[in-house]
């Protein structure tokens, strides 16, 4: 859907210049209006719904539900249907309070008609997609298959030789396709990560769709393996010492989904190296070094993907009721 | 058998004469079936000792025992070793704890009615050595109330309550070696049985079930009566409504019919079905009366052979580690034992010694056949071929007792543990009273419940702060409060009839206690289980499969705690010795029942140079236990 | 010695001295290239069952019926997902609600306890003669091991009626801890016993049963050699601290309640991190046949405070993209109120729930009727739940004989719900 969005948007935009409407301006008065009735419920601190509405890429990532903005169809995006709803509807937005002002309805449906344009607003976040994806990409972005099962149909068998040594070494080899061309190759339990290992992993190439190196040692250097792994999808790097620097060699994986780096000594750097991976939908990033500015930058750059972090686990909210939630054992 | 008590007491005097000549036969039979190969070597006399107090008591020869056998000089002392351990006192566990792998005994019966007085009636019967057919009769015409003195062999039933078709199926397997659960269903595919064979088969037994009354006025009434009570007090009312009204009887008087997924033509869904045997014929019944002796005496009777195959199969694997038809609970008309004619002897023997397990057991024991070295166990499934017992592992139970025995000696045979006698005695004093005095009565125990748990927090405190106090006058003054507390706990939960049916009237710590006097199943994680107890749940669901927790278990858990501390008879005795010779000996001796080798000698001189002498009697029984030869059968 | 050489050492005095070849230490065949059970892509490599032991209320729970008399005392909240709501007393469960897929209309054919529990585990209807494995079994038997030195599957809690490994040998069962806060039993040397003093013993066990070995050479007699390797190497591994909860900030483990529940969630999130297949938790105290609200009140705030804790966590260290997390229960109770003020056993319909393990987050399949007396929409048997778990890890439920030579399927015939899946 975003892809498609980002593919359309200048076009409707044009579209809606020819009818000569000059449509609202998003940072001036969209953004305005969101904070003012939305973002208390949808921004930083609370997530109805999965959907946040304080920022373009959020807005255009959508909520659980999906897209809220169909650009040039007001009348198909729950931004604007939610919000003209009966009053006693009750699925009327905003949840709590009162509707939204006449003014300020029309406001809204005259943007999305009018393609719903995030103005310059959008500029500095595309220029640093261009630049990291350009030059690295070995597919464009948006043509990525990561339909792992028709890419092992394309696959012939993998090298035994290579499985074999692996597998000496203490690493667990399972086939993720009935074929037994995509593998799930797991090395947390090979201790000490050789050169080796790097070896064999790149003579597997191609058929290595997973991969946990996960507490190996595997060094910064050894890395450099996977630019060898076209394919792959999950990488488990957790509890290793890899440096900001050498996630650069990620960007060599067009299908990765997902990457664990809970307790890797890197930081924004890094996770700006991740930046060109359109496939990413899971990064793992608690005890990282990693800032908020720094998540929202990949979040900003890499429509759909969710970053974890370890914070997750709040403290207990403390409810005032006679019940300690705290309880000591009793079963 | 009552029928044949004339017949009964000719072949009593008959056999007591010739169990050399019954063993003589057997042998005879085992080596036409050896057809040329040649039969190991009799094993030695050590071999022999260890052997025969596991096949026979379920544990290890004491030190004492093995070293009186192996210096006795009489001809025949093997034979003597026999009848005398068939005798012997500790042989009620063993079989107990093999009869309850069969029948699935629980100490927790089905709906968590307590199965002491069950495991208490099996007992009583194993030590007065009923006849099995006699056991079995007892077992299936089982009726009245259930924790009535004497009368528990009502567990049978309870086991299975609520699943009469369950338990008439498991019912044939465990007695018949014939399993028929397929034909609950559809007509066994392997075997001749039919879905219709088993219903009428099942309607022997039909109707018969667990059954609640509350002194002969109905639940609902008593419910009725108790609204207005508290939680505590009607759950308190609900047990013991359970312990002195439960009882086995005819509970549905209609007649058994067929199912609605019936299947077959000639018979449709809802049809009576009447109890009929699916070979030979059992007496006839009136019409609507309990079947119930009928059935017992057909399936222990003339005309049912595999009654006596299926106990005399199970009994020799017993002793030689297979049976002559494996699996032994799977014996079906085209059924070809290993060694068919040995098969056919035994099945007749059991019958001419009219199912004295006893008896039947110092006969196969006083073959020279299974006096003679052990064989290597074949793959799994392979029946008993050959010519000597099969070195098999120990079972849980016997490896379990074993160290039991290290621990106190021969002490460990004597009765100690689970007891029915308190359940016995509570249904003794209240099953009479009215109902408003069971009322009065739950609401005292309900209220020394509570008393008992809040004390529970006081002795948590207590023993917290006797952790942490520094050790000297002040620890001991809370740790002799600790126990005051406790005392007074236990003295209040004993009036609560809670602790009363949870109470496996256990004595000492469960180290001292044989696999028998624990709960039946022991607790998950209890070594026990560890070492492959069954979990009573299924028949004969024991297993001597090997597992990784068994060896940390065997290296880390046991021989330190329980066999090296200090009040172990087994430290007694090393202490006792005069000199480290003597010492390593009487550990052989007790752990392996023979004395060390010269090998062996080398090699634990070796590993004590420079070390405490103590020290290295530790190591040296650890690393028996730990070895194979302590956990195979010799 | 440091770790690492200490480890070699023991490796090799176990097999020197335990008459074990070098065999065991060589991967098998099965390990090398495309398993042969592997049917699928999976989606999950781990499973943990959260097992609520004594039937859960539905109504009180995942399944609310605001504004309705069956509804009782207790009263909904709203969630993170718009439109679902929870019983009162999940608040921490409710603000992780977009993480799970709810299944509203489960349904069994078990009434009592023992049966029930049963069939939760297995997917099989408990008969006479026969014990099917249990989850943690079908999956240590259908895929390789991942960590070669730690158990397929673990239950915590689990009581002495598990199924266990049912009719698989020993090797497939999981293994059973009581207490999650008391680590992995004899797993170190007993009190006072070094490391150099654990070794000699070794040896000498070596020595002096080295004659019995020679002359009585069995499988059985030798399957014990491998068997006192694999623990020595247990004993030695790194991946014993996985049993050992003291590793976890203060903080992290009074976040996950210091019950037996919340401190065997937060061992479970230890395992699957190391490579245990399946965790089982189990947490009692379900049966509210009396004081129903008042029991409910307690028993969510353990089950609450203890797998949201479980959710977030894994979440968070990216373990829950690859873990399953089943909620499951025997049976839910009655829509009506006995007259104890409590609820009875209601096999008709209740709730579960999933997350993780490429599972939708937000989502609920299958409704019951307004109720809660029926599965309305899209029933799931228990047999389904168990086929679900198997679509996720990719098993293929090959037929497999038990040793009486009758043909069973992981599963039996349930179906897995693939629309619950992202």
């Amino acid at each position: 859907m975003t892809l498609v969005m980002r593919l359309l948007l200048p076009c409707l935009a044009l579209i809606a210049a020819a009818h000569g409407g000059e449509a609202p301006d998003y940072q001036k008065q969209i953004v305005p209006l969101l904070e003012a009735n939305c973002v208390s419920c949808h921004g930083a601190t609370k997530q109805k719904g999965g959907l946040r509405l304080d920022s373009r890429a959020a807005i255009e990532k959508g909520g659980k539900g999906g897209a809220v903005v169909i650009a040039g169809h007001p009348e198909q995006s729950p931004l604007y249907g939610r919000v003209v709803l009966p009053e006693d509807h009750e699925d009327i937005m905003p949840a709590k309070g009162d509707p939204l002002a006449q003014a300020d309805r029309e406001l809204l449906r005259a943007w999305i008609a009018g393609g719903a344009s995030f103005g310059d607003e959008a500029a500095p976040a595309d220029k640093a997609d261009a630049a990291t994806t350009a030059p690295v990409a070995p597919e464009s972005a948006q043509t990525v298959d990561t339909d792992l099962d028709r890419l092992a149909a394309a696959l012939p068998a993998p090298d035994a030789a290579a499985i074999a040594a692996l597998a000496r070494r203490g690493a667990r080899i399972v086939a993720l396709s009935a074929n037994g061309a995509l593998l799930d190759v797991d090395c947390s339990h090979a201790q000490p990560f050789s050169d080796a290992d790097a070896a064999a992993l790149r003579a597997l190439g191609a058929h290595v769709a997973w991969l946990d190196l996960g507490g190996t040692a595997v060094t910064s250097g050894q890395l450099e393996l996977v630019t060898a792994l076209p394919n792959l999808s999950r990488l488990h790097l957790e509890r290793t010492a890899v440096s900001d620097a050498s996630l650069r060699h990620l960007q060599q994986c067009p299908r990765l989904e997902y990457l664990n780096l809970v307790d890797v000594p890197v930081g924004d750097d890094g996770l700006a190296r991740l930046t060109g991976l359109r496939a990413l939908r899971t990064v793992c990033v608690g005890g990282t070094m990693a800032t908020d500015a720094g998540i929202a930058a990949l979040t900003a750059a890499v429509p759909g993907v969710t970053v974890e972090r370890a914070a997750a686990l709040a403290p207990l909210p403390s409810d005032g009721e006679d019940k300690p939630r705290k309880r000591k054992k009793k079963q | 058998m009552r029928v044949a008590l004339l017949v009964l007491l000719f072949t009593a005097n008959a056999c007591a004469a010739t169990v050399a000549d019954a063993s003589a036969e057997i042998d005879r039979l085992i080596t036409a079936g050896l057809a040329g190969a040649v039969a190991p070597p009799a094993a030695d006399d050590a071999a022999f000792v260890r052997r025969a107090h596991l096949a026979i008591i379920g544990r290890n020869p004491t030190h004492d025992e093995a070293r009186a056998f192996l210096a006795d000089t009489a001809a025949r002392k093997r034979d003597a070793l026999v009848a005398a351990l068939v005798a012997h006192p500790g042989r009620a566990h063993h079989q107990f704890t093999w009869l309850a792998d069969l029948l699935r005994v629980e100490t927790r019966l089905q709906n968590r009615f307590p199965g002491q007085a069950y495991i208490d009636w099996l007992k009583a019967r194993i030590r007065d050595n009923t006849r099995w057919d006699d056991l079995v009769t007892a077992l299936i015409t089982a009726d009245g109330p259930a924790l009535e003195r004497g009368n528990g062999a009502t567990g049978f039933y309870l086991r299975d309550a609520g699943m009469p078709l369950d338990h008439a199926s498991m019912t044939v397997q465990e007695l018949l070696g014939t399993r028929v659960g397929c034909a609950q269903c559809h007509d066994h595919p392997f075997d001749r049985w039919t879905r219709y064979e088993f219903y009428q088969m099942a309607a022997f037994t039909h109707g018969v079930d667990a059954k609640r009354e509350l002194n002969g006025r109905q639940r609902k009434e008593v419910q009725k009566l108790l609204a207005k009570e508290e939680p505590q007090v009607r759950n308190a009312l609900r047990r013991i409504g359970e312990s002195i009204g439960t009882s086995v009887g005819i509970k549905a008087k209609k007649p058994l019919t067929l199912p609605a997924d019936w299947q077959y033509p000639g018979h449709a869904s809802g049809d009576a079905v009447p109890p009929v045997p699916p070979f030979g014929a059992a007496p006839k019944a009136a019409s609507g009366e309990d079947q119930r002796a009928a059935y017992a005496s057909w399936l222990t009777g003339a005309d049912n052979p595999r009654f006596a195959l299926a106990m005399a199969n199970r009994m020799f694997k017993r002793a030689f580690g297979r049976g002559l038809i494996e699996p032994v609970d799977d014996i079906r008309d085209e059924t070809v034992p290993s060694q068919p004619e040995l098969a056919a002897h035994l099945t007749r023997l059991m019958v001419e010694v009219d199912f004295d397990l006893a008896r039947f057991e110092t006969i196969l024991c006083s073959t020279d056949a299974w006096q003679r070295a052990p064989l290597p166990e074949p793959e799994p499934g392979e029946a008993w071929r050959g010519g000597a017992p099969y070195a098999v592992r120990l079972s849980a139970e016997q490896w379990w007792d074993s160290l039991v025995t290290l621990r106190i000696g021969a002490r460990a045979d004597t009765t100690l543990g689970t007891s029915a006698e308190a359940l016995h005695a509570f249904y003794d004093e209240h099953h009479d009273d009215p109902v408003e005095d069971l009322v009065a009565l739950a609401r005292e125990s309900a209220t020394a419940a509570q008393e008992g748990r809040a004390i529970q927090a006081e002795i948590r405190r207590l023993k917290q702060e006797a952790e942490t106090a520094p050790a000297g006058e002040a620890r001991r003054k809370l740790r002799e409060d600790l126990k005051a507390v406790i005392a007074k706990r236990d003295a209040l939960m004993e009036k609560s009839e809670i602790a009363r049916m949870k109470s496996y009237g256990m004595k000492g710590g469960d180290q001292e206690l044989r696999a028998a006097e624990l709960p039946s199943p022991a607790p998950p994680a209890h070594p026990l289980r560890v070492f492959g107890q069954s979990d009573r749940q299924v028949i004969d669901n024991a297993t001597r499969d090997g597992a990784l927790t068994q060896a940390l278990t065997a290296m880390n858990a046991l021989v330190d705690q329980q066999l090296l501390s200090t009040d172990s008879e087994l430290k007694r005795l090393i202490g006792a010795a005069g000199s480290p010779a003597a010492a390593i000996e009487a550990a052989y001796l007790a752990i392996l029942a023979r004395p060390p080798r010269a090998a062996e000698l080398a090699a634990i001189t070796a590993h004590a140079q420079g070390r405490p002498g103590a020290e290295a009697a530790a190591d040296v029984i650890w690393a028996l236990v730990n070895g194979r030869e302590f956990l195979f059968m010799p | 010695m440091n770790d690492l050489s200490r480890r070699r050492f023991l490796n090799r005095m176990a097999n020197a001295c335990l008459g074990v070849g070098a065999l065991g230490l060589t991967p098998s065949l099965s390990a090398i290239g495309a398993e042969p059970g592997v049917r699928r892509r999976p989606t999950a490599k781990n499973v943990i069952m959260l097992y609520m032991a004594g039937g859960m209320s539905h109504l009180d729970t995942f399944d609310p019926k605001p504004g309705t008399a069956e509804q009782g005392a207790l009263q909904a909240i709203p969630t993170s997902v718009d439109g679902m709501s929870f019983g009162q007393h999940l608040p921490l469960l409710a603000a992780q609600a977009h993480r799970l897929t709810l299944l509203r209309s489960m349904t069994s054919t078990q009434g009592a306890h023992e049966q029930g529990e049963y069939f939760m585990r297995t997917g099989f209807v408990q008969r006479g003669g026969i014990r099917h494995p249990s989850l943690g079994a079908w999956i240590s038997h259908s895929s390789p091991r991942i960590n070669p030195t730690l158990p397929a599957s673990v239950v915590l809690g689990g009581g002495g009626q598990h199924p266990g490994a049912g009719f698989f040998t020993a090797a497939h069962a999981p293994l059973p801890l009581g207490d999650p806060a008391a680590g992995l039993p004899a797993a170190r040397p007993a009190p006072g016993i070094d490391d150099e003093r654990f070794r000699r013993r070794l040896a000498l066990a070596d020595a002096l049963d080295a004659g019995y070995r020679a002359g009585n050479d069995q499988p059985t007699v030798r399957a014990y050699g491998d068997l006192y390797r694999e623990a020595c190497a247990l004993m030695d591994s790194p991946d014993l601290a996985a049993f050992d909860l003291t590793k976890e900030p203060e903080a992290l483990r009074d976040r996950y309640g210091e019950d037996r529940f919340g401190q065997g969630c937060l061992l479970a999130r230890r395992l699957v991190e190391n490579d245990v297949r399946c965790v089982e938790v189990v947490m009692g105290g379900w049966d509210t046949h009396d004081d129903h609200a008042e029991r409910i009140a307690d028993q969510c705030a353990i089950l609450d405070q203890g797998a949201s804790a479980l959710i977030a966590d894994l979440a968070g260290r990216g373990l829950l993209d690859e873990t399953l997390v089943i909620l499951a229960t025997e049976f839910g109770r009655t829509p009506t109120f006995n007259e104890r003020d409590g609820r009875d056993h209601y096999p008709k319909a209740f709730s579960c729930w999933l997350a993780g393990g490429g599972v939708r987050g937000g989502h609920v399949h299958g409704a019951t009727d307004a109720r809660g007396a029926t599965a309305t929409s899209a029933p799931v048997q228990v047999q389904d739940l168990h086929a679900t778990a198997a679509h996720a890890l990719g098993l293929a439920r090959d037929e497999v004989l038990s040793p009486a030579g009758r043909p069973f399927r992981m599963a039996d015939k349930g179906t897995a719900l693939t629309s619950v899946f992202a």
